[in-house]
């Protein structure tokens, strides 16, 4: 390994070798593709769901008896019809709303509330970050989507409940990754010039530590929302969540288990939907990653190192 | 007899740096051996020197890495072999003493679990001879309580301990050639002498040829009958031993030996030191690597590598890769203190 | 050793407290009156009065606890509202069959897990490596519920080779039965797992196969297969073993999902019918059950691991 490793050299002799060029930037690709088709992902999704009453075929909401289950490609249902005949398509396309509103919510919310409990945490540090932290292992201990099964029954089925429940389970892990960045920035030299030339707490902690924060939230939290994709979607199937007949896709795909035998495409394609837009956030979030720490892509593959905070924890 | 002979070996690393050239560690080197030689390879760290012997136990990283040239071993092309039959010369034809003995050995597995591990599965010792025949080894390579340190985890060893561990590892299947690389980096300075002294020894006793890698000038110098100095991946000079330090045609070697301390000079200050750094591996300047760095360049340097030729009027095996080096009289500025 | 394990044991007491209390919690954040959200609306008010005499609700909510406390020490979970029966029977009945389905699961995302992470990582940059890492993100982006859909629908519908739903065949109950019944659900299961499993076997095999005792023991004639299995994966498990540890609480809790798609008669099924039922006490009960377990797997972890390193081994 040693004899591959290129020495520093000093300017002069890098001079003398006009050919090699330093580049700062990682090289195209890397970060930017999966930005884009990302980024795109997404961008269609809120166009979709923006645009939905004016693009979308038919009523979401209009049942057909003599339409049942109808197949692909049929005559005026492009993507064929539910379990009580509603345009599938149309359903999809309405469904972004509520599909994007419970993934996005959720994160902003837990963001700003775990986000100042660890930026609290982890600045004043002592009895009370300890204390905190002791909730969040026990929060910890519950496997998350068992946690929002639970406040979801105990509030009764609904979108409220739901996001209520979807934000107590992620503001731990906001918390966590907040408070560990907050330790390692309170270290950092001009932080503690900052306290040595007597500015307030408040100041500091806002105008100092937040703002190197806000690129390893930023990527956490897109990375997140494509969690909460897949876990609002859980819990709508589960039954909890938006009730019928709102188009939801969680909802749409328990739906349409009932025509499982006669019309699979009624119960796979809204899980496609949803397949489709976590994927969006995740590459999105990857990307970002990427391009803000072109390291983490290049060096983490070939050392194996250990992986950045926010990428430790799992699905709940 | 030669036992293993390099010829025109070069390793090559694809995508290793972003304009997609290939990056050479290793350009054209050839050399041999015969048993119970022994030759030193002499270089700065990242000259290729590892590289090198990697390259001829065709252990470097399976992807990425493109050999050429041909190495010879014991009748056969080792570039040739399948994994299988490589396999079977690593150990038994080929030993490897690494540097760094901490991390040299496994630290989950006693001593004896991993010295005897290829001896049962390979040679066909049962558990009981094994464990005898680690036991005599560790003797042989002077380790006291030999029965004991056979039961020791490796972070229960000192580091002397641990070098001479993994000497003894490295002959338990009695090989022909012995590669040493940096064997003695680790160590205090009055352990490395012990060590040297040792390999010199089982070189001796089992006739082995032993090629000794370091960056130090001053440790070769006393062992080994050859030395070859490696510079950006080329060999840039080779001579016995006791020729190279009376007449080191090369500047680089030159350079080299002036920043080893010596007795036979008065106190300096300061030892010079080679001005500037090694080239990058990635965008090599054109013609002879040196010449950034050389006292001595001239214009005509840049125009193309030049070659390995035979010194006229030196000991024969001298040769230098450099056109215009003046040869320097015996015994005037250049005498090795121990030679 | 010994201290270690009891200081970690002593450790869990106070995170299955909180477990305690957070379940606790759960029946108290019912909005409006407990009594009629409990019943129903359409029940009478001598019938609420009694629930919240016999709950009671008339009390303050720490003596509540309490109450809740000393009932769960001595087994009593509640009654199931929509089982008509003690919550502790209904879980106690559906227990070995979830253990089954997500003890499966782990052990299959496990061994498959490590194999495959081992196999990428031999050759970095490769295709099968380049594979690993999609899987990675596919599976990261996949809901399991529809994965079991899907896969219903390939193998049980259209190929017609393997049972889509149950435990057993009508009529049917022998082990092969029952395993025949498992492969879909534990394929689904295991899938996410599976893949977080192997990446970090990835990185941490990576990590490892490029340390020099791996090199002494190549350049000694140590077979590649030896290599990994004697000299590379010991070092390597212990950082893989935690997260197959965190793996085995999300599978026990992915089980409720999965279950639901393949009737799987376990915790997970039931939980599902409570949500429609608003069963609190058998919501409670199958989350206070699962996440104790999870605390106990991760407990069990820790202690794997102090017996590898000999470093704890010693304190």
């Amino acid at each position: 390994m040693k004899a591959t490793a290129a020495p520093p050299r000093p300017a002069a002799v890098r001079a003398a070798t006009p050919r090699r060029r330093i580049r700062l930037r990682p090289p195209a690709g890397s970060g930017n593709t999966t930005v884009l088709i990302g980024g795109a992902i997404v961008a269609v999704t809120i166009l979709i769901a923006l645009l939905a009453p004016l693009i979308a075929p038919d009523d979401p909401l209009a049942t057909n008896p003599s339409s049942i289950g109808l197949g692909l490609l049929s005559d005026g249902h492009l993507l064929g019809t539910d379990e009580v005949g509603r345009d599938i398509l149309s359903r999809l396309m309405h469904g972004t709303r509520l599909a994007l509103l419970v993934a996005v919510v959720p994160t902003l919310a837990a963001l700003v509330i775990g986000g100042c409990i660890g930026l609290l945490s982890g600045y004043a540090g002592g009895w009370l970050d300890s204390t905190l932290m002791r909730i969040f292992d026990v929060m910890f201990s519950f496997p998350g989507i068992l946690l929002a099964l639970g406040i979801g029954v105990a509030l009764g089925p609904g979108i409220t409940s739901m996001v209520i429940a979807m934000v107590v389970v992620t503001v731990p892990e906001f918390g966590r990754i907040v408070r560990g960045n907050v330790i390692a920035l309170r270290q950092e030299q001009y932080v503690e010039a900052a306290g040595a030339l007597g500015y307030g707490h408040l100041r500091i902690a806002f105008r100092h530590i937040t703002p190197n924060l806000l690129g390893g939230v930023a990527v956490f939290a897109t990375l997140q929302t494509g969690r909460n994709v897949i876990l609002s979607s859980s819990l709508a199937f589960l039954g909890l969540g938006a009730q019928p007949p709102t188009p939801d896709w969680g909802q749409m795909l328990s739906g349409g288990r009932a025509l499982l035998v006669t019309a699979p495409h009624v119960a796979t394609i809204p899980g496609l939907a949803i397949v489709v837009l976590a994927v969006g956030f995740n590459l999105l979030g990857d990307g970002i990653r990427d391009r803000l720490d072109p390291r983490s892509r290049t060096s983490r593959a070939a050392r194996g190192g250990p992986r950045p905070l926010w990428t430790r924890w799992s699905r709940s | 007899m030669t036992v293993l002979e390099v010829e025109h070996l070069r390793v090559a690393h694809r995508g290793h740096n972003q304009a997609g050239t290939p990056l050479e560690t290793v350009r054209d080197v050839s050399f041999s051996v015969a048993a119970g030689e022994s030759l030193g390879v002499v270089g700065e760290s990242g000259c290729g020197k590892s590289q090198t012997m990697l390259a001829v136990l065709r252990m470097l990283a399976p992807t990425g890495a493109e050999i050429t040239g041909r190495v010879h071993f014991d009748g056969k092309d080792l570039t040739a072999l399948t994994p299988r039959q490589m396999r079977a010369v690593r150990g038994s034809g080929i030993g490897l003493v690494s540097q760094d003995a901490l991390s040299a050995l496994n630290p989950a597995m006693t001593i004896g679990a991993q010295m005897a591990e290829p001896l049962i599965h390979y040679d066909g010792f049962s558990r009981r001879d094994a464990a005898a025949r680690c036991a005599e080894l560790l003797d042989l390579v002077g380790l006291p309580g030999a029965r004991e340190r056979l039961r020791s985890h490796p972070h229960e060893l000192s580091g002397g301990m641990r070098q001479r561990v993994l000497i003894a590892m490295a002959i338990s299947r009695e090989p022909q050639v012995l590669i040493a690389d940096e064997p003695t980096t680790a160590l205090d300075v009055t352990i490395q002498s012990q060590v040297l002294q040792l390999i010199d020894r089982l070189r001796k006793d089992l006739r082995m040829a032993l090629i000794l890698i370091t960056h130090d000038l001053g440790v070769v110098a006393g062992v080994t009958d050859r030395i070859a100095v490696m510079y950006a991946g080329r060999i840039v000079e080779t001579a016995p031993t006791t020729a190279l330090f009376d007449h080191p045609a090369h500047p680089y070697t030159r350079a080299l030996m002036d920043s080893i301390p010596r007795m036979d000079r008065p106190r300096v200050e300061y030892l010079p030191a080679i001005p500037g750094f090694p080239p990058d591996p990635a965008a090599p300047p054109p013609g002879c690597a040196f010449r950034p760095r050389c006292p001595a360049a001239r214009a005509e340097c840049e125009d193309s590598v030049p070659g390995l030729l035979p010194l006229t009027s030196a000991v024969p095996g001298h040769a230098v890769r450099c056109p215009f080096t003046a040869p320097v009289p015996a015994g005037a500025d250049h005498r090795g203190e121990r030679s | 050793m010994l201290t270690f394990t009891l200081r970690r044991a002593l450790h869990m007491l106070p995170v299955i407290l909180g477990v305690t209390i957070a379940t606790f919690g759960l029946g108290q954040i019912i909005p409006g009156d407990q009594a009629s959200a409990l019943l129903g609306p359409t029940s009478s008010e001598e019938d609420r009065q009694a629930l919240r005499e016999d709950l009671g609700l008339d009390e303050p909510a720490l003596s509540r606890y309490f109450t809740y406390l000393g009932n769960l020490l001595s087994g009593d979970l509640g009654r199931s509202l929509s089982f008509g029966r003690p919550v502790s029977e209904v879980l106690s009945d559906r227990l070995l069959n979830t253990l089954l389905l997500s003890g499966t699961a782990i052990a299959v995302a496990a061994v498959a897990g490590v194999a495959i992470g081992t196999w990428a990582a031999q050759k970095p940059g490769s295709a099968r490596d380049r594979g690993l890492t999609i899987g990675v993100l596919f599976f990261n982006s996949v809901p399991s519920f529809w994965f079991g859909l899907v896969l219903i629908v390939v193998f049980s519908l259209q190929l017609r080779i393997l049972p889509a739903t149950g435990m057993t065949s009508i009529g049917g109950g022998g082990a092969l039965d029952i395993a025949a019944h498992m492969v879909l659900p534990v394929i689904t299961l295991a899938a996410w797992s599976l893949a977080v499993i192997a990446r970090m076997t990835r990185s941490s095999v990576l990590e490892v196969i490029g340390n020099d005792y791996v090199r002494t023991a190549r350049s000694r004639g140590v077979g590649e297969f030896r290599v990994i299995v004697r000299h590379v994966l010991p070092n390597a498990l212990p950082s893989v073993i935690t997260v197959i540890g965190l793996q085995a609480g999300f599978l026990l809790s992915g089980a409720v999902l999965t279950e639901t798609v393949f009737s799987w008669p376990g915790i997970g099924l039931a939980l599902h019918q409570a949500i429609s039922a608003r069963d609190i006490p058998l919501v409670q009960g199958g989350i206070l059950v699962i996440a104790i377990a999870f605390v106990l797997i991760n407990f069990l972890v820790d202690v794997i691991q102090a017996y590898f390193n000999p470093k704890i081994k010693l304190a």
